[in-house]
């Protein structure tokens, strides 16, 4: 186990999941629309989480904590597209802006965020086990070596989506908006319980898609999906503008006109993706990445900046960047 | 024998079964609850299994002693159709009994609310087929996109400043209009008026539907269409479409 | 004798059930079987786009068990192939729309009437994907030769109870696994410890075919159409050896040869 040397932002001691229901109770009313009345049948009585929820209840409350953290889901319908590579990745860039940044795993029993950050062999406990009080907060997070602001909170691998209850989950992203600056959450695809308990909490959404029919399809159902009060921008991911030209890859103005969203960003497809992701390292890290680029570009644009989005189509000079990046020779682009 | 309950009626699941005993079931089955569906009215969903005029009838009767008034079916079959219309029921569209329930079928949270911004407004119908307006008629009014996988039914008109994406079906008694992009199912007269439309901004649905007929848009590549109003409606039994200069 | 009813699933999305469904239901098609493509993925369809059918739908598998219709009306026929049907999912629903005993019920119903039934599962390993499992009798893992998708398609064998599972390994890129960075046939094999019937180079084309609506199965000549046709076979018994996928085959083997793996 790590000792944390003195840290600014480390959450109070005191801070439990039975405190942050307190808190979360008051806000109840706003949050209303999106426990779903699934989410209520199955609602936990909060005295199964032990010994955290009586004290909680029962010691008087400090004053409440105000929330002054960004919760933002990254959802995207479609699996695959890159909502953890997105996750990953922003949570480092906005970590190395200086912001102090937790990134959830909310896809439990399919975890993926941990090995996308090279973080898999110091996960010890996790979401759940917080939730069932069975963790401190603290105990679960796992700090980034590298990026010391950079927080994971890991999903379990051998429990279901079916064990979270909502309203447990909104309790635990309130708790983190407390203590952090940035909660980055990384919805599992599709849209089921997994979905719903990762928008729990959420105040913005980014939806993550690829310039594919299908994924754009089930990018727009997700959207009708998400309630009214969650802000959503759009990323655009894997866009090779070399088929975009072609004519056989839909252009980012094709996805946006019927999607309808602000647009984030746009990332450009790149083979050191591929390699990153084995290998645990996050691509914003990759020298020369043209997606590693994008994706602090889009850092930089959360923090409020005005950075213009590349057109991906246009220079051949970036076309030519883009295939030494690729390595691809013409030999070896054309299979036998 | 189902019974469902939907926002504009009962469905009774009649396919695959030979009707001259339906009636019977049918009564012995609300005789149970006698009051429970006073005052509802009743689509029949047929299948194309041969019956008798008098089956139907049969069938209609029984209702009517329970305070349910049949008026529609679901026809597979042409004589099955001619059946029913001489038995007095409205042939409705295949959507109608396909359209999402009050409750159940729904997803997420906010799927009752077809878009930011909705309105419920009571229009009042023009004349038409002789049937003035009713009490019940609306027409639905929706600011923004209607997404894939949203469902917005009415029993009367459906209006939507915006588009409706692919995935997404509007389902109207009465006329359609979507200013903006059709690019989803829109089904107008869906209860059987045969002289609804649909409009939009540019058409370019998925699928058309008007009264019973159904139209597939013609395969197309990836050719940038004007952006040109236009509205389709049925012409000599089927489904047309041309330029919305006028009315 | 009824068909057999295989689901196509994987754990992880976007590794390419959807392709390998339409795709592998096209090769046994074109071999002469009556072959049925059942999209389990309520909500988020994509089995009818990938197929160019999305326009016919009419009725649905929702539809079909609630016996709102018969289930010649919601089989949409693809005329382009010899007897290959689809059974689309529903788009407004979700998958709380339908049971497993429901579907169980369905997919035998179809087993009486065809040969092969694919079963295109959706990703996670939530209701919708026990949907999908309930009425199969085998199981077909799609995974890409990737950390993440091993991980999902290992966590996914252990949820297939008594089912036989074989994998498809998807995506393989020959070049990045010459480079050592991309797992080889070799080490998946090893990690999830099951036959391997397919082996699917990375190819552009299939993005193109699968916006286009036109499964690569179609063009006979292409190499993928002969990769799914040996998957098929394969599947109906017959021993087919793997195509050599590297461009450079001696390499490949004498790189085995000193490495020893």
């Amino acid at each position: 186990m790590e000792t944390h040397g003195s840290e600014e932002a480390r959450q109070p001691a005191a801070m439990t999941v039975g405190d942050a229901i307190v808190a979360a109770a008051a806000e109840e009313s706003r949050t209303e629309a999106r426990v779903t009345s699934e989410a209520q049948a199955k609602n936990e009585p909060h005295a199964q989480s032990g010994a955290h929820a009586a004290t909680g209840a029962n010691i008087a409350s400090p004053p409440k904590p105000v929330a002054h953290g960004r919760p933002i889901v990254i959802t995207s319908g479609k699996g695959g597209v890159g909502k953890t590579t997105t996750t990953a990745n922003l949570g480092a860039a906005l970590a190395d802006a200086g912001q102090n940044v937790v990134v959830v795993d909310a896809d439990i029993g399919l975890r993926n965020l941990d090995v996308v950050l090279g973080l898999e062999n110091r996960v010890h406990r996790h979401l759940l086990d917080v939730i069932e009080g069975k963790s401190t907060l603290d105990d679960a997070l796992v700090r980034d070596r590298a990026r010391r602001t950079l927080n994971l909170l890991p999903a379990a691998q051998n429990r279901e989506k079916d064990d979270v209850p909502t309203d447990a989950m909104l309790a635990l992203i309130n708790d983190l908006a407390v203590c952090f600056d940035y909660v980055l959450i990384d919805s599992p695809a599709g849209i089921e319980k997994g979905f719903r308990n990762a928008i729990a909490g959420a105040k913005e959404a980014i939806i993550v898609t690829t310039p594919e029919v299908s994924a754009v399809r089930d990018a727009d159902r997700i959207i009708g999906l998400l309630p009214p009060d969650i802000e959503a921008k759009l990323i655009v991911n894997r866009v090779r503008p070399a088929l975009v030209k072609k004519g056989t890859m839909m252009s980012v103005q094709d996805v946006v006109e019927i999607l309808r969203l602000e647009l984030l960003g746009v990332v450009p497809d790149e083979k050191d993706i591929i390699i990153a992701t084995n290998r645990g390292t996050p691509v914003i890290d990759v020298e020369g990445s043209e997606t590693g680029a994008a994706f602090r570009r889009i850092a930089r644009r959360l923090l409020g900046e005005n950075v213009p989005i590349p057109d991906m189509t246009a220079p051949e000079g970036f076309v030519e960047r883009l295939k030494t990046s690729l390595g691809l020779s013409k030999s070896q682009a054309r299979r036998a | 024998m189902q019974i469902k309950g939907t926002k504009s009626g009962l469905l009774l699941h009649l396919q695959e079964r030979p009707l001259a005993s339906a009636a019977d079931e049918l009564r012995a089955r609300l005789a149970a609850q006698p009051a429970f569906y006073q005052g509802s009215r009743a689509v029949l969903l047929l299948g194309s299994q041969p019956a008798q005029a008098t089956e139907l009838r049969a069938i209609i009767a029984a209702l009517e002693q329970y305070g349910i008034v049949a008026d529609g079916a679901v026809c597979d079959a042409e004589e099955l159709a001619a059946l029913a219309r001489s038995a007095g029921l409205r042939l409705v569209g295949a959507s109608i009994a396909a359209a999402p329930r009050s409750r159940d079928d729904r997803t997420g949270p906010r799927s009752d609310a077809p878009a930011r911004g909705a309105l419920r407004g009571t229009g009042s119908r023009k004349h038409r087929n002789g049937r003035l307006a009713t009490a019940t008629d609306e027409t639905v009014y929706v600011k923004g996109t209607v997404r894939s996988g949203q469902s917005l039914t009415s029993r009367g008109n459906i209006v939507v400043v915006g588009d409706v994406n692919a995935g997404a079906e509007l389902i109207a008694t009465g006329d359609i209009l979507v200013w903006g992009v059709l690019r989803g199912i829109a089904h107008a007269g869906a209860e059987g008026d045969e002289s609804a439309k649909v409009f939009a901004l540019r058409l370019e649905p998925m699928q058309l539907r008007i009264a019973t007929k159904v139209a597939i848009a013609p395969d197309e590549t990836r050719r940038k269409k004007l952006a040109r109003p236009e509205v389709a409606h049925l012409r000599d039994g089927s489904i047309a479409s041309e330029p919305a200069t006028s009315a | 004798m009824p068909g057999t009813v295989y689901v196509v699933t994987s754990g992880k999305g976007g590794v390419g059930k959807t392709t390998t469904t339409a795709n592998l239901g096209g090769a046994f098609a074109k071999l002469g079987r009556k072959v049925a493509l059942v999209d389990a993925d309520i909500g988020l369809r994509n089995l009818d786009l990938v197929l160019g059918l999305e326009k016919r739908i009419v009725y649905d598998l929702v539809d079909l068990v609630e016996e709102r219709c018969q289930t010649r009306q919601a089989l949409i026929r693809d005329r382009r192939f010899h007897e290959l049907y689809l059974l689309p999912a529903s788009q407004v629903k979700d998958k709380e729309a339908v049971t497993e005993d429901q579907m169980r019920v369905a997919m035998r119903k179809l087993a009486a009437t065809f040969d092969i039934v694919l079963v295109d599962s959706p990703a996670g390993i939530e209701h919708g994907f026990r949907n999908a499992i309930a009425g199969a009798d085998q199981a077909l893992v799609v995974t890409t030769p990737e950390v993440s998708a091993i991980r999902d398609a290992d966590r996914i064998l252990g949820m297939l109870g008594n089912r036989r599972a074989r994998l498809v390994v998807n995506r393989v890129r020959p070049d990045m696994v010459r480079a050592g960075d991309m797992l080889s046939i070799e080490d998946v094999k090893e990690i999830l410890g099951r036959e391997i019937v397919g082996i699917v180079p990375d190819d552009e084309e299939i993005i193109d075919t699968t916006n286009r609506g036109e499964p690569v199965v179609l063009d006979g000549s292409r190499r993928l159409a002969k990769i799914y046709t040996a998957i098929a076979r394969r599947l109906l018994g017959e021993h087919v050896p793997f195509a050599n996928l590297s461009d450079d085959g001696l390499l490949d083997r004498l790189r085995r040869l000193v490495i020893g793996s």
